[in-house]
């Protein structure tokens, strides 16, 4: 039985150096003793992905984002707290709750079909030990616990279409900022294939066209199994288009490799057949938090000593 | 010694950069420096011609006003390094070969084996495993090791992130997690097997893996010598920054410490970063207009960042950045 459900590869953080610099600058000067939720940006890429990688670093803080090529935005949200002991007396399944709550929020109203990097979204509980430049940090990809898909077959190439020239030509016309999310119509008995955004192919959906549509996304996952925030997706699409339940949906992580080719992007065909009530928000369970080293459900920790502490940093310079 | 000069003199520039003008008339055919216009409409033609560098914005605090605000320096990421420079340098072996007629020989670099391969290149990348081998087993890298980081620091209190785990959180079951190995992280596994079993014999199937460094390359406006300036930042094979030694392991010799020194980069928060310094940059620039010109040709300011690339290269040799544009100089 478990073998025919479909599994996602969970999003591994990945944060540079510089975000903790800027984190440190942003509390030092401007936040003090503040502890507002604060919104951040995170990239996620499908260009020779390794791992399923979400990256932040100082440019997190921006007020706009403007994620390096090749790379997509996700939305989050960066939890500071001023003590070790707020960091870890915290109650993490009500933060998440909230986070997914939000979530929730941002799909049933048109938000997700206007932004579509919303259904990308993460946030960050940490703690900024300034004095010892140690820096304690949870991620979180929020995501609603919804009954398993049922995968009808394995996983297909992108290059064993038949009518694969013409999709290839479709998805690399797609300009890059859409690439996140969007909808490939294939219809092969009319030989027609063209590329829809979410807002155009999802409202008032109609039944005979989306039996031919691809529901695409960039898949920074290097796995046979796509990406987490596929299960957003999918969680999107059967809430804002009830009448998909039960049918065979396709999904496609397009993944590009070093010649920029989408040749081993891959296609899963899943069914959910049980639905899942997500506008009683108070009903649902989320899941999303981030297991530490150990694969345990814990923090992480990183020392910035070497590039922060001044007296490491003044041993170095001769 | 060179680099506390370089950090002083780096410090007293900041203050002079501030207070120098920006360049307002062009001056690039007389001096070979750029206008903060021309550095964007060279950025413009590179970003064009090679589609692996982009525009960024850099840090919302740190934006300078000559430049427009979502195009203040180019950035390239991932540039594989797949060796390092003291190899390239020091593995060669050159053999002088005498003319038979004797007057004067000339130095073969690249001695060719009956299979057609090169002996150097074997060696170079025997000493690349090895060294892999080598930092896999620092403490840093060593990823089961909770807290790693910071078992080196004996004046820190050991701080026990077992304390931090939640017990409640296992119970909810969801199915639809999958198990995941990283393959860089399964062929450790495997090699480190293979390690035990066989006793150090080589030949591991996974040992025909080449593990690369990868840099990000960012070109900025120096304000005070108005021309480029080259800034790389290196990642080991796991994703994480390199040290300033194990970066001046990829510059040439002749140059570490020298020409590249380490200094606050002007739109990112954070440590020092490396860069090429620019104090000669516009004198080669000049000469390479000159030459143009003399040949009867004329170089288009556009192509300014394309040739700077190129004399840049001198500087760090391992780094492959992709360059298939060519100028002529004539």
């Amino acid at each position: 039985m478990t073998e025919n459900i479909l599994q996602f590869a969970a999003f591994e953080s990945f944060v540079c150096p510089t975000f903790w610099h800027k984190l440190a600058e942003l509390k030092i000067e401007h936040d003090r003793l503040s502890d507002a939720p604060k919104p951040i940006s995170g990239h996620y890429t499908n260009h020779k992905a390794a791992g399923c990688l979400l990256e932040v670093d100082y440019s997190a803080y921006n007020s706009s984002a403007q994620p390096p090529k090749f790379s997509h935005n996700a939305v989050g949200t960066i939890y500071n707290k001023n003590t070790i002991e707020e960091f870890k007396e915290l109650d993490k399944t009500s933060l998440l709750s909230a986070e997914g709550q939000a979530l929730l929020a941002d799909m049933t109203s048109a938000r997700v079909l206007d932004n579509p990097s919303l259904l990308a979204r993460f946030f960050v509980l940490s703690f900024a030990d300034l004095k010892c430049h140690s820096y304690y940090y949870w991620f979180g990809f929020p995501c609603p616990l919804t009954h398993p898909l049922q995968l009808q077959s394995e996983a297909v190439r992108v290059k064993d279409l038949q009518n694969f020239a013409a999709v290839a030509e479709a998805l690399r016309a797609v300009p890059s900022e859409a690439q996140n999310f969007f909808i490939l119509y294939a219809n092969e008995e009319l030989e027609s294939v063209e590329v829809r955004s979410l807002s155009a192919a999802l409202t008032n959906i109609d039944n005979t066209e989306a039996e031919h549509y691809y529901y695409c996304f960039a898949d920074p996952s290097e796995y046979e199994h796509p990406a987490w925030l596929m299960r957003n997706y999918v969680a999107f699409l059967l809430m804002q288009c009830p009448t998909l339940l039960g049918k065979t949906l396709k999904f496609l992580g397009l993944r590009y490799d070093q010649q920029m080719n989408v040749d081993n992007s891959l296609i899963w065909k899943v069914v959910q057949n049980d639905a899942c009530d997500l506008t009683r928000i108070e009903n649902v369970k989320f899941v999303g938090w981030e297991p530490n080293r150990n694969c345990k459900m814990g923090p992480r920790m990183v020392s910035m000593r070497d590039s922060m502490d001044p007296a490491k940093l003044a041993e170095n310079s001769v | 010694m060179q680099s506390v000069l370089n950090t002083v003199k780096g410090t007293a520039l900041n203050v002079a950069e501030y207070l120098t003008p920006v360049l307002k008339e062009s001056k690039f055919r007389e001096t070979g420096v750029l206008t903060p216009e021309e550095y964007v409409a060279a950025g413009d033609h590179l970003v064009h011609h090679c589609p692996t560098w982009q525009w960024a914005s850099g840090d919302d605090t740190k934006t300078k006003p000559y430049l427009p605000k979502d195009k203040q320096f180019l950035i390239t990421r991932n540039v594989p390094c797949y060796r390092r420079c003291k190899q390239m340098e020091y593995v060669g072996e050159e053999t002088l070969v005498e003319e038979e007629s004797g007057d004067g020989g000339w130095v073969e670099t690249h001695q060719l084996n009956d299979d057609g391969t090169t002996e150097v290149e074997e060696k170079i990348c025997e000493l690349t495993l090895d060294e892999n081998r080598d930092e896999m087993h620092t403490p840093d890298s060593n990823k089961s090791a909770p807290g790693a980081e910071d078992e080196e620091e004996d004046d820190d209190e050991a701080i026990d992130m077992d304390a931090f785990e939640e017990s409640g959180m296992l119970e909810l079951v969801d199915p639809s997690v999958a198990t995941t190995t990283r393959k860089a992280e399964a062929d450790l596994i495997s090699r480190q097997a293979t390690d035990e079993d066989g006793g150090g014999a080589a030949g591991g199937s996974s040992d025909s893996v080449l593990r690369t460094r990868t840099y990000d390359l960012h070109i900025t406006y120096d304000k005070y010598y108005q021309t480029p300036r080259l800034w790389v930042v290196g990642y080991d094979e796991q994703r994480k920054p390199l040290t300033v030694e194990q970066m001046y392991e990829d510059v040439s010799q002749d140059h570490a410490k020298k020409t590249v020194t380490m200094e606050s980069h002007p739109h990112l928060p954070g440590p020092n970063m490396a860069s090429v310094h620019p104090c000669r940059h516009a004198d080669i620039m000049k000469k390479i207009i000159q030459t143009v010109e003399e040949g009867g040709g004329e170089l288009g300011v556009h192509l300014y960042l394309i040739i700077f690339l190129k004399f840049v290269q001198t500087v760090i040799p391992t780094i492959e950045y992709d360059f298939t544009q060519n100028f002529n100089m004539s």
